[in-house]
């Protein structure tokens, strides 16, 4: 049963109205044929009263031993006629239609009804002939039941149904249009963070929908945007401490004290900007235009290498495609510095490409991140190892997929040959 | 160069103008400049600035500009300081605001610091724009944003290289700094002294780590990606490296 059912609404329409329609139809069509039968009987038991009573004045004058040859002379196809002396006595009670057609042949005829015999003779009846004996018939049973549909009458009743579920299949999805608008938009929500109005066509519910989402989402982008303001201004604020902390710092004299200390702004700036270039991604008006993005991993890896950390690049000198240049680096740098911040050395920047898409990987060497929980290891300000010392905000991955997604491409986790985390972020050949 | 000898190149000591309207980062800023032996003149906003400018304290030979003003912002003020002059201005701008970044360059700043810095970082972008600004070093024309060689764009306004092809190409820092000094001396053999000069004005990294000659084959790398593509930067054996390409100014 639920198999049948469909799922979506524009099936449930369908099938209601087809069922409906068919419903409508068969049952017209019953009513038609009844009446249409009804008075064709109508008229048939006229006729046979007619013959009847011809039968009767046809044997009045005529001798006993030509009655049952003039009677039978009368009779015609469905109905015969014969004149016996005595009249038979039906073999069962007839059906309570029959009784109908005794009222009209006149008190004294007898109507039966006999099962057993032959399909145009199961009526037998008889009436008193005048001068003597009984006219006896035996005749098609009247009333019509459990005949077969003819084939046009199926025919008709296919082709119908065939239309009805062309034409409101068609109506139905004309329908259910907007209302599947409303949901690819209702999907998009979250993704990017520029609401994105639906348009308000449709019937008056689907419109009244559409205006609730559209201030719905103009709501929840008010939100975002007021936490995501929050969070700037405070990010932003405190460059200007960390900026007269680190100065100051540098006129303390030279120790283990003056190093930690270093060492704690550079990770409270690291935090800071790791906050900015989460909030900027997405939010940044850069253009795209054809970048190459091995000579970023090229750069990444240098950089980390002259800071001392084993961070290599393998793949092709060259890999061009339409990129946003600066965004692309920010989350590709925190892709890395969140292997070495996470992961174990050594870090590989790799590059595999086809025709259609450049898959970018970052892998290392650590404990990576078991299936169950990459889903929360990509939520933003979620770190999964706390007890690691808990540095950092918890964004790295967030800001490459939020890169990835904004670019429509995507970021996966996995297991690296080295053992650790694999990130590996696929971008379109093709924008758009 | 040893710390005696860098006080010798710019003497008598050079003269710099910090404006900055946070008083206690102004403090610590002049106080980092002046153990670093330079004289130091302080402005809280363009008002300050322009008195100082016109005074007879003498015309800086730097300036420290902070992006971030009340009033009349950092980049009005170098664009009416470069309607006149030429004197060198380093931006100190907001991490991460690339667009305060590109408009300063755009605009004629010389360098830029992002805060929060560190202050050796910041004490060697100065002394490196001082050295620069020696006459024989500076620029012909100061608008010249935008070098050219062998097909190759590099926009120094947006830090940005260009292939022939119209691909960005990303450069780091130090890769940016040696490409540079090799644009400002086409067809000139510098040598790894020289080169390793040039990687001290970045002090992100500890430029002792990894030679020139790492650096300059990173460079080559990016330059010169293709077995087929022109050799740019050639070797000159027992000397340094040289720059074959011709370099065009638009």
């Amino acid at each position: 049963m639920r198999a049948l059912w469909p799922s979506s609404l524009a099936g449930r329409i369908t099938l209601l109205l087809l069922g409906g329609l068919m419903l409508l139809h068969i049952g017209s069509m019953w009513v038609h044929e009844r009446s249409l039968r009804g008075s064709e009987q109508g008229a048939r038991l006229e006729r046979m009263a007619d013959q009847l009573a011809a039968a009767r004045a046809a044997v009045a004058p005529l001798p006993e031993a030509a009655r049952d040859a003039a009677a039978h002379a009368i009779s015609r196809p469905g109905l015969e006629i014969h004149w016996d002396r005595s009249a038979p006595m039906p073999a069962a009670e007839p059906p309570a239609g029959l009784t109908d057609v005794a009222a009209r042949l006149g008190p004294e005829a007898r109507i039966g009804w006999d099962p057993k015999a032959e399909p145009g003779h199961r009526v037998i009846g008889a009436l008193p002939a005048e001068g003597g004996g009984w006219i006896v018939f035996s005749a098609q049973w009247l009333i019509s039941g459990g005949e077969p549909l003819d084939h046009g009458a199926i025919a008709s009743m296919v082709a119908m149904a065939l239309g009805i579920a062309l034409v409101s299949s068609l109506v139905v999805r004309w329908i259910t249009g907007p209302l599947r608008r409303l949901a690819s938009a209702a999907d998009h929500i979250g993704r990017d963070l520029s609401p994105q109005p639906v348009p308000l066509e449709g019937p008056d519910e689907v419109r009244h929908a559409a205006v609730a989402f559209n201030a719905m989402q103009e709501r929840i982008a008010r939100l975002l945007e007021d936490r995501t303001e929050a969070l700037a201004a405070m990010s932003h604020d405190l460059r200007t401490p960390l900026s007269r902390l680190q100065l100051r710092v540098g006129f303390l004299p030279e120790g283990e004290d003056r190093t930690r200390l270093e060492a704690d702004i550079a990770e409270m700036e690291a935090m800071v900007s790791r906050t900015l270039d989460y909030i900027r991604e997405g939010r940044d008006a850069e253009p795209v235009r054809p970048a190459d993005v091995a000579a970023i991993l090229q750069t990444l890896a240098s950089d980390a290498a002259d800071q001392g950390h084993d961070v290599a690049y393998e793949g092709p000198t060259r890999a061009v495609l339409p990129l946003r240049r600066h965004a692309a680096k920010r989350a590709l740098s925190n892709l890395v510095e969140n292997a070495l911040r996470h992961g174990w050395p050594p870090v590989r920047l790799r590059i595999h490409e086809d025709d259609k898409i450049i898959a970018i990987e970052v892998a290392d060497a650590g404990d990576g991140i078991g299936e169950a929980d990459r889903a929360r290891a990509l939520t933003p300000f979620v770190q999964l190892d706390p007890a690691r010392g808990g540095s950092g905000v918890g964004l790295g991955l967030t800001i490459a997929q939020r890169f990835a997604q904004a670019s429509n491409g995507s970021l996966e986790l996995g297991e690296a040959l080295e053992g650790g985390l694999l990130v590996r972020l696929v971008l379109p050949r093709q924008t758009g | 160069m040893n710390e005696a000898a860098e006080r010798r190149l710019l003497d008598p000591e050079a003269h710099i103008l910090i404006v900055e309207d946070d008083g206690e980062m102004r403090s610590l800023v002049a106080r980092l400049l002046r153990e670093a032996s330079f004289r130091v003149s302080t402005a809280r906003d363009g008002r300050e600035m322009w008195e100082i400018l016109e005074s007879p304290a003498g015309y800086p030979d730097l300036i420290l500009l902070d992006v971030m003003l009340p009033g009349a912002s950092g980049l009005d003020l170098l664009r009416r300081l470069r309607e006149g002059s030429r004197v060198p201005v380093l931006m100190l701008t907001a991490r991460g605001e690339e667009m305060d970044r590109v408009l300063g360059l755009e605009l004629g700043a010389d360098d830029y610091v992002a805060k929060p810095f560190a202050p050796r970082e910041l004490i060697a972008r100065v002394r490196a724009l001082l050295r620069r600004a020696t006459p024989a070093e500076a620029l012909p024309d100061p608008r010249s944003r935008r070098l050219g060689f062998a097909g190759w764009v590099l926009d120094t306004a947006r830090r940005e290289l260009n292939s022939p092809d119209g691909v960005a190409v990303d450069l780091s820092g130090a890769e940016y700094d040696l490409l540079l000094a090799f644009l400002e001396h086409p067809q000139r053999v510098l040598s790894r002294e020289q080169l390793l000069e040039v990687a001290k004005r970045r002090v992100g990294s500890d430029p002792f780590d990894r030679t020139v000659d790492v650096q300059v084959s990173r460079l080559r790398r990016k330059i010169e990606p293709d077995e087929d593509s022109p050799s740019l930067i050639k070797t000159v054996r027992g000397a340094g490296y040289v720059l074959v390409a011709d370099v065009t100014r638009a």
